[in-house]
């Protein structure tokens, strides 16, 4: 049974809209210091509930929020080994250039395909509607990309054949 | 310009120059190495007017143990040296000023004959097998050809077919799972086509069994065997030696498209990024610490 996409990222898009409300906060402990506070989870009082956004056991998107940050982890859908590979190469692709994305974490969280790190450096200098936009399309691109990604493996691979078993005709 | 379907059996590089010297009014002196599929390498020199071209192969004691000589002695005649260069496995040499085939004339065929060399090479134990089944020579009845370090090629008759299996071995575990997929193509049939039978790993126990011509052999290690089944109407066929061609560098075709797909996949997955960066671009505020003013006049500052 595939559901439409659309009620799991409408979902994922109140949510985060929720979550992403960052202002600046100066570290508790250290003098002087500005960490964002869901990747340290030292002081309780700054952290919200985590929540869980789940499609079905496979994909699953995981929001954490803190006063300055927010954490939002997805998890993808990899249905067999091939998309397994190419979800795989696909993420390590785009973390090996999170420079450029800003706010793209460089390791996913434990369980997790890729996350994002948004503080509210990013909220200030971005439009926060705009970012999530971003994010939501994200998410409906890479599951089309993938799909797209695996098509191609199977057509070339079915093209390749077919012309090889042609050769051999007597 | 999309990348070709098909690998030459023939080497470019090898052709071309023959061809070029053949055309040459003035012979300079030439000492090149060339490197070819399956580590095979080749070696082109002259001095003066006459032109060695000699191959090393990985499998060639394989190879001369069932025939190699003597089909190459058939096709070369008087070219082929009778001991080849040193470091090498087998030689072929002509005078440029006085060429073989009337090749003065009409160069093309001679260096399409000289560029084929390791083609044919390879080549022998197919056509030796192919007349043995047709009971027109006397052949080995299995044979076993290590023309890569992990990866072998298998010729087995039987009665009048010939069957002849690939060992495939992959470096990379992705490549293993893109490679299934082209394996598993390659088990449709095609109308005509020799029967094709495919072993890959089960997805569970991560084991593969070898077929069954193989039964015999102990010791084999490789992620997936392809077996190709040649009646009597391919081996006698007309266009057998197109049919040697392709099966021969069948390990290498695979490989070539399963990188061309690795190719085309990494060119795609940087379309998306730049496509998903230009979406984050729109994201980003042109003035962000600008000065907003309320209607009355009144600055707000951002602490």
């Amino acid at each position: 049974m595939t559901t439409t996409i659309k009620p799991y990222v409408n979902c994922i898009r109140e949510t985060i809209c929720a979550a992403m409300c960052l202002e600046n906060f100066a570290s508790q402990i250290i003098e002087r210091h500005n960490k964002p506070e869901v990747e340290t989870k030292t002081s309780k009082e700054l952290l919200l509930n985590p929540v869980t956004i789940a499609r079905n056991k496979q994909e699953k998107v995981l929001i954490e929020a803190s006063v300055n940050s927010v954490r939002i982890s997805v998890c993808l859908k990899k249905a067999d080994d091939l998309e397994i590979i190419l979800a795989k190469r696909f993420m390590r692709f785009l973390t090996q250039r999170a420079e450029h994305f800003l706010i793209l974490r460089r390791k996913p969280v434990q369980g997790y395909d890729i996350s994002f790190l948004v503080i509210n450096q990013h909220t200030e200098t971005m439009f926060k509607h705009k970012l999530i936009d971003f994010i939501v399309l994200f998410m409906e691109e890479i599951d089309k990309e993938i799909s797209d990604m695996k098509l191609s493996v199977n057509t070339r691979a079915r093209i390749s054949a077919q012309a090889f078993l042609k050769e051999l005709v007597n | 310009m999309p990348p070709p379907l098909y690998l030459e059996s023939v080497n470019r590089i090898v052709k071309d120059t023959v061809a070029l010297k053949l055309k040459a009014e003035k012979q300079e002196n030439i000492d090149i190495t060339i490197a070819d599929f399956n580590q095979a390498t080749w070696h082109m020199s002259n001095q003066g007017s006459v032109l060695r071209v000699s191959v090393s192969l990985k499998c060639w004691s394989a190879l001369d143990k069932y025939g190699a000589t003597e089909q190459l002695k058939k096709i070369y005649g008087p070219m082929l040296e009778a001991s080849p260069e040193t470091n090498y496995d087998v030689s072929i040499a002509f005078d440029l000023a006085n060429p073989p085939d009337n090749a003065a004339q009409n160069p093309e065929p001679l260096a399409v004959k000289v560029g084929s060399l390791l083609r044919n090479a390879m080549a022998s134990p197919f056509l030796t097998m192919f007349d043995g089944a047709a009971k027109k020579c006397q052949c080995a009845d299995f044979m076993e050809i290590n023309y890569r370090p992990c990866e072998s090629m298998y010729l087995k008759k039987e009665g009048d077919r010939v069957i002849c299996v690939f060992s495939i071995a992959f470096d990379d575990p992705d490549d293993e799972v893109i490679g299934r997929v082209f394996i598993q193509e390659f088990g449709k049939n095609v109308g005509g086509a020799p029967a094709v039978d495919i072993h890959v790993k089960d997805r569970l126990t991560h084991a593969v069994d070898p077929p069954m011509e193989l039964s015999h052999l102990k010791g084999l290690k490789a992620d997936g065997y392809v077996s190709f089944v040649l009646e009597s109407r391919h081996t006698q066929a007309k266009n057998r030696d197109q049919i040697i061609n392709m099966i021969m560098q069948f390990r290498n075709y695979l490989h070539y498209h399963i990188k061309c797909s690795k190719a085309y996949l990494h060119i795609r997955m940087r379309n998306r990024v730049n496509l998903l960066l230009q979406v984050l671009n729109r994201a980003k505020q042109e003035h962000p610490n600008a000065e907003k003013k309320t209607k009355s006049g009144r600055t707000f500052v951002r602490k």
